[in-house]
């Protein structure tokens, strides 16, 4: 464990009963780091960050935020959180609910700066009940940063935000990253992870399937995606490509591979006429998914 | 400088004290807007409680002595009082959980039990409002003359019951979903007020409802309200120190459903 | 930040008025219910009650025990088993005291009720007319009634002017039959009136002589001699010629030692009458509108005698020196008695008593010296061994209050229950009571051919002096013709009375005598005819004590219009008036006379 580490993860298990959520997780984000998690639903995503919130007790494994216990009061006043589905009194503004949050905390940012950080100028105002899903991700994120956190746990901050209102998410997530805010994220946008994260960690079912750099990820899928339409039937391709994992359906076919120039010869060979031929580089939700599949499997 | 992330304190964590006060004022003040803005809730806590006294006391002819006058007055300023902080915390508490502003909050820097203090505070101010209005309606309808000391204590009586009917309430909260709760507390408030003789004279009422009636909360704050306005009543002894059971029963009974997680 | 302040303040603030605002009980309306009272169905005639304090007319006993029998005590004591066939009333914190005795009154219209309504079982009448008196000996409710009967005072002197006209004492030759007269009326004292006036007011006085001769008179036919003196001088006489009492304290100069040694002697006693001295004096000081000990209690004519005033300026020096000289016979130890000269101006029946209490513990008597001035003191004096003293054999007039008059004199006031031989006295709510609403409208006759019908009120009815003694006749007879219909009053005025009458009364109320406000009105107008002759228009009202305010009209055989202006019934309290009269008289000899269209506008 580093000196400048925000939140370290060593053997987190958590079972609920007969599922096993949390399967001896380890992880560590650093100060300045953004990390993305990402995996399909059930993967413990959320079972993590209720494990980093001090909300669960974990039944192995130990979990630290700034050497602190999670959900400490030192460790809830360094974090700032934005969860999904968190209810609010919805009959309280935008500007209520801030001013309420920022009274928790000894040096709170100006209620003005807040909300021209999450981009809810026009907002302010307005009862809570009132707002579309995306603007209420937005006040939802104004009350995470309030307290100017050192550590930032954002589960799905963008869902239903529209492009504009995402861009000034993100906008400031990377502002306060490159002040020195570790940021931990979940979210279903995986090119936003690929965009913006330091790190990606691939969770699914309660395990840690990839750690590393989006390009590291992806380079563990190193090589094409290839899509064309040919008149083989499924057997023969089956046979044609052997190990290789393709999708196919009526005459379109999808497959991913790490020598395409060698397997696009031999496809042309066995079918001349084959049509609509698309190959470029993987991208990292293909391999994620390569991923996922291959651990099905 | 930085200007979104705080620099890591050197030592010393958690709310400054001195900024204490201030985060339960917001927080009193987040949860007063929020309960008057919901007129499901101001409206029946106030209306209630007046409306039947004022049936029961004026236009019904039940207050035809001066102690009968003053019985009822006890009688609904105890129904009175005791619904905001069984609501807001019983009701209130349910809601809070199902829709995860609870666990917003156990999440931030703000000590859980400031945000219940703060709850409760409301609820007094509420209940405040009730004896408010009944002493008004009393005054000027009700016939009902006490002495000045004794209105006094009858209306401290009454906001200081907010404390056990917050611990009951929350000891509902803690445990229920939200729809549960609306049906299971308002059975509760109305039956223990029925059960405990603030409707009907206790010596009216069947033989085991009047053995029932000493186990209740109401019960025992309508001793303390006839004790203020000296009417019969039983030991202010055991009075108080039941009710100060029932608190701390209430209260241990809710903190392990505060704490627990909520399946997925 | 201020706002918040400001508005927190005001809140605050209007908690606070609020809180003031609330109302408290008065402490006559705590057992009360709309009904009444809860307290009349407390047992009558045989129970045991026991309070914290029981004073038994001379002494205390902490806690008393009291059980009636019969209307009678039959047991007293700090303690004792009660009898567990006897309701028992356990009075709590509250003091129990025996009937108050109002040594000095003149009683006539409500005064023995409005007596009793505050706690006043017993008074003692120091001067009124023979008649009166027997009357009001059988009156069925209120306080029990002793009287002098009529006083001894010179032709026109003090004591004359107010409506009946006592035995002549013209000098010592008359004092013997004097004696006799009233001792055959039934007298229980003699009073010897002293009065030579005082400034303008000059009235003739029996003399040092006539007094004497009086004393021995009283003393012959075994009365007690009690005499009315407002002078150091002539107390001389009557002390001298050895009256057993004074019924006042005179202020013109401070008592003189030789006086003062010679009451003390011959165990004489003085009853101060203080409260009429404050009355004089024009310092009245009760409260009879907001207290509500008071106000909610009192009648008509309680009210009207607190309101009147006597002429002249405020002299405070008066009331200094009648406290002072009270306080020289009581440090002389000269017994005090308790009276309070009611219903003179500034006074009230009954509740006068409790004020003058409250001027006797002024005058330097302990609270407990008062309450045996007005229980034990009294029926000491005037031989009422029947009363006065809570011990067995003795009436059960038993008066219950809360607190303890030793720290406040004036808790007296704070009534709980009164019982009158073993009854429980139910208190008459009088503010409402006694006068009624306003009439829609004032056509006091609605005269029909064969009806003497009234457009409200109880109606029209004869009326004659038989009641005063008088031997008037007089006869109704509703009549008419075409245009009108009248009544037709026919009789003879004869002597019997000093103002005889005869004629029609109108009682506005639903109850004969009962008060009416007819202040929206101004004028009465009505029309009338008959013999010619003078007639009389008389208003009624408890202000007046018995006395009516009267207009006079000339009528002759024609139909005339006349009108009235109700101001001209001088005196009259318009807001409570019981009844107006037409009547002839007092021109002796036959009468007739018709009347119609009576209205009030």
């Amino acid at each position: 464990m580093s000196d400048d580490s925000a939140v370290a993860i060593e053997g987190l298990s958590v079972r609920y009963g007969a599922i096993q959520a949390l399967d001896d997780v380890a992880l560590e984000l650093r100060e300045g780091q953004l990390l993305a998690l990402l995996g399909p639903n059930g993967a413990g995503k959320t079972t993590l960050l209720s494990a980093l919130l001090g909300l669960l007790r974990p039944d192995g494994g130990q979990v630290r935020v700034f050497g602190h216990r999670p959900g400490s009061l030192p460790a809830r006043c360094l974090s700032g959180v934005m969860l999904q589905n968190s209810g609010v009194p919805e009959l309280l503004s935008a500007a209520e609910l801030i001013d309420q949050f920022r009274s928790y905390h000894n040096d709170a940012m100006a209620r003005e700066a807040v909300i021209e950080l999450a981009g809810i100028e026009s907002l302010a105002d307005r009862r809570f009940a009132t707002l579309s899903g995306g603007q209420k991700q937005q006040v939802l994120f104004a009350l995470a940063i309030v307290g100017r956190p050192r550590l930032l746990l954002l589960d799905e901050p963008s869902n239903g935000m529209d492009i504009n209102a995402r861009a000034r998410l993100w906008r400031t997530v990377q502002a306060m990253r490159d002040e020195g805010c570790a940021v931990l994220l979940t979210t279903h946008y995986i090119e936003e992870a690929d965009r913006l994260a330091d790190e990606v960690i691939l969770l699914d079912r309660g395990r840690i399937l990839a750690q590393g750099s989006p390009n590291q990820i992806k380079s563990r899928l190193s090589g094409s995606e290839i899509r064309f339409r040919t008149r083989m039937g499924l057997k023969k391709l089956q046979t044609m490509l052997g190990e290789v994992q393709f999708e196919f359906s009526s005459d379109r076919c999808r497959l991913i591979s790490a020598t395409p120039e060698r397997l696009l010869a031999s496809l042309l060979q066995a079918d001349p006429e084959l049509t609509d031929l698309e190959v470029r580089p993987v991208s990292l939700e293909d391999a994620l998914s390569s991923l996922t599949l291959e651990h099905a499997a | 400088m930085n200007t979104l992330t705080a620099p890591l304190p050197s030592s010393g964590h958690g709310l400054d004290p001195r900024r204490m006060a201030g985060a339960l004022g917001h927080e009193a003040l987040g949860e007063w807007r929020n309960l008057v803005r919901m007129p499901a809730f101001s409206i029946p806590t106030l209306l209630f409680p007046v409306g039947f006294y004022a049936m029961f006391a004026i236009v019904l002819p039940f207050a035809d002595t001066t102690q009968a006058a003053a019985t009822l007055l006890v009688n609904f300023t105890i129904f009175g009082v005791f619904a905001p902080g069984l609501f807001a915390f019983g009701v209130g508490l349910a809601n809070d959980r199902d829709e995860g502003w609870l666990r917003l909050k156990q999440t931030a820097p703000l000590p859980i039990p400031v945000m219940m203090i703060a709850r409760m505070l409301v609820a007094m101010v509420f209940a405040l409002a009730v004896v408010v209005a009944l002493f008004a309606v009393a005054a000027t309808a009700g016939g009902v003359r006490l002495e000045r000391s004794a209105w006094l204590i009858l209306a401290i009586t009454g906001v200081l019951a907010v404390i056990p009917a917050s611990a009951i309430g929350m000891a509902l909260g803690a445990w229920m979903k939200a729809r549960a709760a609306i049906a299971i507390v308002n059975i509760a408030y109305l039956g223990s007020a029925m059960l405990s003789g603030l409707w009907f004279p206790l010596h009216l009422m069947p033989d085991p409802v009047q053995s029932i009636a000493p186990a209740l909360p109401p019960f025992h704050l309508a001793e303390l309200g006839r004790h203020a306005t000296g009417l019969e009543a039983g030991s202010l002894a055991v009075s108080l120190s039941w009710l100060a059971c029932v608190t701390i029963i209430a209260a241990a009974l809710a903190m392990p459903g505060l704490r627990r997680q909520e399946r997925k | 930040m201020m706002k918040t302040w400001i508005l927190s303040i005001a809140l605050i603030s209007a908690l606070v008025a609020g809180w003031l605002l609330l109302p408290v009980p008065s402490h006559s309306d705590t057992d009360t219910n709309a009904d009444g009272d809860v307290r009349e169905q407390w047992p009558d005639g045989d129970f045991t009650l026991t309070a914290a304090r029981v004073f038994t007319g001379t002494e205390w006993l902490e806690p008393g025990w009291i059980e009636v029998r019969d209307g009678r005590i039959s047991r007293v004591g700090e303690s004792f088993e009660a009898d567990p066939d006897l309701p028992m009333i356990d009075l709590g914190d509250r003091t129990v005291l025996p009937g108050l005795i109002d040594a000095h009154v003149h009683a006539f219209g409500t005064a023995l009720t409005d007596a009793l309504n505050f706690g006043v079982t017993t008074v003692l009448d120091q001067a009124t007319d023979g008649e009166w008196a027997r009357q009001l000996r059988q009156a069925s409710a209120g306080a029990r009634y002793f009287s002098s009967g009529p006083p001894a005072t010179a032709p026109g002197g003090h004591g004359t002017q107010y409506g009946y006209t006592p035995p002549k004492v013209r000098g010592p030759e008359d004092a013997g039959e004097f004696a006799e007269t009233i001792l055959d009326g039934g007298s229980d004292w003699m009073k010897i009136i002293i009065e030579r006036g005082t400034g303008d007011w000059q009235v003739p006085s029996i003399d040092q002589e006539t007094v004497d001769a009086l004393v021995k008179a009283a003393n012959d036919v075994d009365l007690m001699p009690v005499a009315h003196v407002s002078e150091l001088e002539t107390a001389h006489w009557a002390i001298d010629a050895n009256v057993h009492g004074l019924v006042h304290v005179f202020a013109d100069q401070p008592a003189d030692d030789a006086l003062l040694e010679n009451m003390a002697a011959d165990d004489r006693f003085v009853i101060p009458t203080l409260v009429v001295m404050e009355g004089v004096a024009g310092t009245v000081a009760v409260d009879h509108h907001s207290d509500e000990r008071i106000a909610p209690w009192l009648s008509g004519e309680q009210r009207a005698s607190l309101t009147q005033r006597w002429p002249g300026a405020r002299n405070e020096t008066l009331r200094k020196r009648a406290i002072k000289n009270t306080r020289a016979m009581y440090a002389a130890g000269i017994a005090i008695l308790a009276g309070s000269d009611a219903p003179n101006p500034g006074t009230a029946h009954g509740l006068s008593m409790h004020r003058e209490m409250e001027l006797l513990v002024e005058a330097g008597l302990s609270p407990h010296e008062a309450l045996v001035a007005a229980t034990f003191l009294p029926a000491k004096h005037f031989g009422l061994d029947d009363r006065g003293l809570l011990e067995p054999e003795r009436r059960a007039d038993l008066l219950v209050i809360d607190g303890d008059p030793r720290e406040d004199i004036s808790a007296t006031l704070s009534i709980h229950a009164i019982w009158q031989g073993g009854r429980p006295v139910k208190r008459v709510l009088t503010l409402e009571e006694t006068v009624a609403d306003v009439p829609e409208h004032g056509r006091m006759s609605e005269f029909r051919i064969d009806e003497a019908k009234a457009g409200f009120g109880l109606g029209w009815s004869a009326t004659d002096d038989n009641m005063a003694g008088g031997e008037s006749t007089v006869e109704m007879q509703p009549d008419g013709d075409d245009a009108r219909a009248w009544i037709r009053l026919t009789g003879e005025i004869r002597s019997g009375f000093d103002w005889p009458w005869a004629g029609a009364m109108f009682f506005p109320g639903d109850q004969p005598m009962a008060p009416v406000d007819l202040s929206a009105f101004e004028t009465l107008r009505f029309k009338a005819r008959g013999e010619p002759a003078g007639l009389r228009v008389m208003a009624f009202s408890p202000a007046l004590g018995a006395m009516p305010a009267t207009q006079t009209i000339e009528i002759d055989s024609e139909w005339r219009d006349f009108e009235l202006s109700l101001d001209e019934f001088s005196g009259a309290d318009l807001a409570a008036i019981s009844g107006i009269a037409f009547v002839a008289g007092p021109e002796l000899g036959p009468y007739q006379f018709d009347l119609a269209d009576v209205i009030l506008e």
